[in-house]
């Protein structure tokens, strides 16, 4: 699980906005990642499921 | 040594560098003293006990995007998290101890102020644990 950075406030190591940070490395910093993705900080890379073709909602 | 005049403290919570919305900071560390005197003894005699630690800041309040209450709002409840403090600046150094710890956001000021005035959020957050001085 991954995450890119959003925000110039957001101060991790020598990475900067549009660099992108593992779940483990957040973890291990001992940081609130729902908080910084709710704060617009962080934006999850997570993968979504496509559809099947044909698939209806 | 040189005394310092605060003009460019270095605050982050949750890794959020919020420094150019506070205007205050103040750590405080306790320490509980613990009375043993005994029969025998002429004068009243004391150990240290457990440190108590806290952390009180002095927010501008900002609704913007990823600014100070979009940062501080989802931490309200949560468990503790990490805060560092710098008395100069986001460098470390012998001069410019970082101070990290944890604190619960415990309180939070989403609005406040009169006619006028500066909103601000003026919060004490107990601290979680120790608080570790790095000078690099």
């Amino acid at each position: 699980m991954s995450y890119t950075m959003q925000s110039d406030n957001f101060v991790f190591g020598n990475k900067k906005k549009g660099d992108q940070v593992t779940e483990k490395e957040l973890l291990e910093a001992g940081l609130n990642i729902a908080a910084l993705v709710s704060g617009g900080h962080l934006s999850s890379n997570a993968l979504t499921k496509p559809q099947a073709e044909g698939a209806s909602n | 040594m040189a005394r310092i005049v605060l003009t460019n403290a270095f605050v982050t919570i949750n890794a959020v560098n919020l420094s150019d919305h506070i205007s205050s900071v103040t750590l405080s560390t306790t320490e509980d003293i613990v009375e043993t005197t005994a029969f025998g003894s002429s004068a009243r005699t004391r150990v240290a006990g457990l440190l108590d630690n806290s952390v009180t800041l002095e927010f501008h309040q900002d609704y913007a995007a990823s600014s100070v209450e979009a940062t501080i709002y989802p931490l309200i409840g949560a468990a503790s998290t990490a805060v560092v403090v710098k008395p100069n600046g986001s460098t470390t150094s012998a001069t410019n101890p970082a101070y990290t710890f944890n604190a619960l956001v415990s309180e939070w000021t989403p609005l406040n102020g009169a006619i006028g005035e500066l909103a601000t959020a003026s919060v004490t957050w107990s601290i979680d644990g120790a608080i570790t001085k790095a000078l690099a």
